[in-house]
């Protein structure tokens, strides 16, 4: 040891209440622990992680001169840090401290009080055995850059992004539509209130884009992530728009002469057409059209055209615009990049595809929007209206073929959707669904509210929607069939029109945005949050924070408490000000070193180089994550991962078995 | 006469398997007392001295949990050690000994059941093993 | 070519399959080697009554083709299919089960160490038939009917709710095809025996359904299917159809009589529809 002083250990044995103790005997434990080399005091308490717990350790280390300590209680991820700073509270390096897990890996998964005991004892012993290794270590305080980067422009982005420039930072919103808006601006009305979407969505879409403190880049993606927490270089592609911003006056003449009109429309989920220079919706923000490259005449078939540029009386076209990379420096990042609905095609008994009156939610939502294909009347495609309207909830959801999960808004969207089909249409509408899930203010009244309307109810899954009929009166219509699970009837039902209420899945790209952040994903593809009740928003990766749908399926007043939520967690890092670097970084021993260069390659960070002059490896501590791959390459043992030593883990390995 | 329980050592990373055994701890789903965990911060990190330090100081099967392929904490550490441990594996049957007494997982953040089984079926297998030669013979 | 043929218990019992399936055979230069001492595959009762009986009594079938040095088993029924198929499924994820079944199989004098691939006489067909062999038959409408177990619960063929290779089958040897949405509908399937009223208006809503939709004529690739469509016909629910086989169809193709195809034995004659389709 290179240390002058000689180790004096204290070892704290928590009870936890009743959640160690009684399954671990404490007492036992702490016994055991006084009688191993460098001991000088072991205790025992109900809760160290209390203030007269901590104040036992800090008492201790004045009163008995202890420079090392160990807790035996909970997991490090839970009291590590607050231990820690006991520890420093007391004079001590923060470093001169080791947990031992003994509830959560000890009490809680051990039948056997016996056996609960003696694992705890060997954990505490080893943890004694490494923290006698341990070294002070430091950590620097490094500026944060005070400006952030939202990815994703949906109802969760542009929240996020608004609350952080009120605050007074500088936001930078990334999109990849053309517009602003995401599948807020596709709904008509929301649940259960029913006010209008557009009039609470389209005013914040143009606060966004008036916003001194936010800078949009529309039509954009997320190229590269570098950097660390407070500390991040993004690049982001700016795609061609193949139209000038500046010079554009939004005046739309472009997209009356196009004559590639029979384009099916993304936003109006292809129940229209579009030109291929367009904008996805009149009230788009910003108000600038797009080219898309594959369906225009002059970018996509190489042929002549150039109607839109020999029209706009601005000049604003240019063919021969190429992708544009920016570099943008930011402290925090809020991932908000939504969800996509489930494409029911692959679910063949639905007929989704095959029967024309078959819709997915969100086609119904665009037929019953003002701006949709049909200026918001509930028509069939002949422009008759429908008589019986049936409405499948769970399709993809709750299903072990498809997602598992509830996608938590479709009894309630759907239930809006009969609501309005009573009052548009009058049409009879019956409800199949396997439970109605309406957790939320006002929600399970509104469930009441549609009974009441007349809307019909039937518990059971839709087996099959097939064009088949039992009287010839209802040729040409469909048919609903399920098991009513109340009654222990088939119901073979005639209708109009059926809707499939599909679930949410993760947006595509999520998976490359979640590579690019380092940020990890579910079973189901949505992003994962540090802590599912106390930290919702927070990611393992320092100074990345979730916003809305990316993480899980909610509803617009969640997304929106959520995408608030994450802009405080950004605006606590940014006002802050600093962030503490981390200590446990990778070190080289120049005098081991023998310049064979293994680590480079194993660096994922490039955080290593080699020094010409020396003939040595370097980190660049400023890189360096602390992963450990160059230690685990090096062929001499020079590199090491402070905090992770070979001493040190070979210490805890020695007394563990 | 006392039945035999074997002595083994798990290596996990932080990210993923450690927070698996915490969760299958708050979800108390039990699992055989004779697993001992260290916690590392990627499977990356582990050297093949600490496998082979495991084992020479007694212990019967060495477990390493890491990051599904592509979740890596730190972009790529596991798959490193999935060819590092490959190394380790074939070292343990060229000089002797069954390669079965290390293993190497994925498991997920999320996956406590998943953590619970993995742990379960490894202390059954090494327990089908008997115990380990190695700390012995190596000492001749 | 030679195949190691299953018929099952339906295969000589019916409308003409036995007559049809060996005459398109015989014009294709494929030899069918039927399984000597074949029994009852199980069909679906066998595995909710016992799980180790019911894989044996298929992979009995499993072992004499090993010891016939053929790697794949050919049948024509779908249930065959879908039995044979199951417990070579099973067979190969369950180990245990593997070893259990070799016992039993042991006891019987035989051995197996290897599990055969399962295949449906469609596929056969489906690489041997030659594209439009005739012209003659090309207005003919036919609505293709595939019953439950072809493409369910296991979807190796096509997807399980819509299926479409029989309809992209029979245009391609030179038939008219009708869209339908009774493909994989429920004809009662053995039930018919037990609850007749019940199974004759499941079969009777299928023909219904076909015979809306325009065909002419309706094509099965089922034993059970075929018999259950044709004699739901008897009454008075339904419309008159002629319900035939793939195979008959196919040979209709190759230029063979329908009384070679056993299309005699059909109870609603196809004779009319296909003397002038």
């Amino acid at each position: 040891m290179s240390d002058q002083t000689k180790p004096r250990i204290g070892v704290y044995v928590c009870h936890c209440g009743m959640n160690i103790a009684p399954k671990v005997n404490v007492e036992d434990v702490a016994a055991h622990a006084g009688t191993l080399a460098h001991v000088v005091v072991a205790r025992d308490y109900k809760f160290m992680c209390s203030n007269p717990g901590q104040d036992m350790i800090i008492n201790d280390i004045k009163s008995l001169g202890l420079n090392r300590v160990v807790v035996a209680s909970c997991s490090p991820r839970m009291h590590e840090k607050t231990f820690r700073n006991a520890v420093k509270s007391a004079g001590l390096n923060p470093y001169y401290f080791q947990m031992a897990n003994v509830r959560e890996q000890v009490s809680w998964v051990t039948h056997d009080s016996m056996d609960a005991t003696e694992k705890a004892k060997a954990l505490t012993a080893a943890a004694v055995s490494r923290v006698f290794f341990h070294q002070p270590l430091s950590t620097r305080e490094v500026p944060v850059i005070k400006s952030m980067l939202v990815v994703g422009g949906g109802i969760a982005g542009m929240q996020s992004a608004l609350t952080c420039a009120n605050a007074g930072y500088q936001v930078y919103l990334v999109e990849r539509e053309p517009s602003i808006g995401g599948h807020m601006a596709k709904f008509d009305k929301t649940f259960p209130t029913l006010d209008c979407a557009a009039c609470i969505m389209t005013p914040k879409m143009v606060d966004v884009l008036q916003h001194p403190n936010i800078t949009l880049h529309t039509y954009s993606e997320v190229e590269k992530v570098e950097g660390f927490i407070g500390n991040f270089q993004v690049t982001v592609k700016k795609k061609p728009r193949y139209v000038d911003m500046e010079k554009c006056t939004g005046c739309g003449t472009c997209m009356e002469k196009c004559p590639s009109k029979k384009i099916s429309s993304e936003f109006n989920e292809g129940l229209s057409f579009r030109t291929a220079i367009f904008t996805p919706f009149p009230q788009a923000v910003p108000n600038v059209p797009v080219i898309d490259a594959v369906n225009c005449i002059v970018l996509g078939k190489n042929k002549k055209c150039g109607a839109c540029a020999k029209f706009c009386e601005t000049k604003a076209i240019d063919f021969e615009q190429k992708p544009e990379f920016l570099t943008l420096d930011v402290g925090a990042i809020i991932a908000a990049t939504g969800f996509q609905a489930v494409n029911p095609t692959h679910l063949e008994p639905y007929g989704y595809g095959r029967f024309p009156e078959v819709y997915t939610s969100l086609e119904f939502e665009r037929l019953n929007n003002a701006t949709g294909p049909t200026s918001g009347k509930m028509v069939m495609k002949n422009g008759q209206i429908p008589e019986r309207v049936a409405i499948v909830h769970c399709v993809g959801s709750r299903d072990v073929r498809h997602k598992k999960y509830c996608s938590r808004v479709c009894c309630m969207y759907s239930m809006k959707f009969a609501h309005l089909l009573r009052e548009k249409t009058g049409a009879e509408v019956w409800e199949f669904y396997i439970d109605v899930r309406s957790p939320g203010k006002l929600y399970e009244e509104f469930y009441n509210r549609v009974q009441e309307e007349g809307v019909r109810f039937v518990r059971g899954r839709v087996a099959e929607i097939t064009d088949m009929t039992d009287d010839p009166n209802d040729k040409g219509r469909l048919t609903v069939v399920a098991e009513s699970t109340l009654t222990r009837r088939t119901v073979r039902l005639p209708v109009d029109m059926v809707i499939l209420s599909v679930g949410l899945e993760p947006a595509p790209g999520a998976e490359d945005l979640g590579r690019l952040l380092g940020v990890s994903r579910d079973g189901d593809g949505w992003f994962t949050e540090l802590h599912a009740k106390l930290a919702p928003v927070s990611t393992p990766m320092n100074g990345i924070f979730l916003a809305g749908c990316c993480q899980g399926p909610k509803d617009i007043p969640d997304t929106v408490a959520q995408a608030m939520g994450a802009a405080g967690e950004a605006i606590a890092l940014l006002s802050r000000g600093m962030v503490t670097t981390q200590a446990e970084i990778s070190h080289i021993d120049p005098d081991l070193c023998i310049g064979c260069k293994s680590c480079i390659g194993a660096c994922a960070y490039s955080a290593i180089g080699f020094d010409e002059a020396r003939r040595v490896a370097v980190v660049n501590e400023a890189l360096c994550k602390g992963c450990g791959s160059c230690a685990a390459t090096c062929p001499s043992s020079s590199a090491s991962v402070d905090h992770f030593t070979d001493r040190q883990i070979m210490g805890e390995l020695e007394r563990l078995v | 006469m006392s039945e035999y329980k074997p002595k083994i050592v798990a290596l996990v990373c932080n990210w993923c398997t450690y927070t698996a055994a915490d969760l299958a701890g708050t979800s108390r789903l039990s699992y055989p007392a004779e697993i001992r965990m260290i916690r590392l911060m990627c499977t990356g990190m582990i050297d093949q001295k600490y496998i082979l330090k495991a084992f020479l100081d007694g212990a019967d099967g060495v477990f390493i949990g890491g990051c599904h392929p592509g979740d890596c904490h730190y972009i790529d550490g596991n798959i490193k050690a999935e060819k590092r441990i490959g190394g380790t594996r074939n070292l343990l049957s060229q000089f002797g000994f069954e390669p079965d007494r290390l293993a190497l997982q994925w498991i997920g953040a999320s996956e406590g059941p998943e953590f619970q089984h993995n742990m379960t079926a490894f202390v059954e297998r090494i327990t089908a093993l008997g115990p380990s030669q190695v700390a012995d013979r190596m000492i001749l | 070519m030679r195949i190691c043929f299953y018929p099952g218990c339906s295969y000589a019992s019916t409308a003409g399959y036995k007559e049809s399936t060996e005459a398109v055979c015989q014009k294709l230069g494929i030899e069918l080697v039927v399984i000597p001492d074949w029994n009852c595959c199980g069909a679906t009762v066998m595995f909710g009554e016992n799980k180790l009986r019911a894989t044996a009594l298929a992979a009995r079938h499993f072992a004499l083709t090993q010891a016939m040095g053929f790697e794949e088993i050919v049948t024509g029924c779908n249930a065959c299919y879908a039995t044979l198929g199951k417990a070579a499924r099973l067979l190969n994820e369950d180990a245990e089960l593997f070893i259990k079944t070799k016992d039993v199989l042991q006891a019987l004098g035989l051995t197996l160490d290897r599990i055969p691939k399962i295949r449906h006489l469609f596929e056969i067909l489906t690489k041997a038939m030659p594209d439009a062999p005739s012209e003659r038959y090309r207005s003919l409408s036919v609505g293709a009917y595939y019953g439950c177990q072809l493409t369910r619960p296991h979807q190796f063929l096509d997807k399980g709710g819509y299926p479409e290779i029989l309809e992209t089958f029979l245009e391609r040897i030179g038939f008219a095809v009708t869209d339908h949405s009774a493909r994989t509908q429920c004809c009662g399937a053995s039930h018919a025996v037990i609850y007749k009223d019940e199974c004759r208006n499941l079969s009777a809503r299928i023909i219904r359904e076909i015979s809306d939709k325009g065909a002419q004529i309706i094509t099965t690739i089922c034993p059970l299917c075929q018999f259950n469509l044709d004699q739901a016909q008897t009454g008075d629910l339904t419309p008159r159809i002629p319900v035939t086989y793939f195979t008959q169809l196919a040979g209709l193709a190759l230029g063979l009589s329908a009384t070679s195809l056993g299309m005699n034995k059909l109870l609603v004659s196809a004779e009319k529809v296909i003397s002038r389709p």
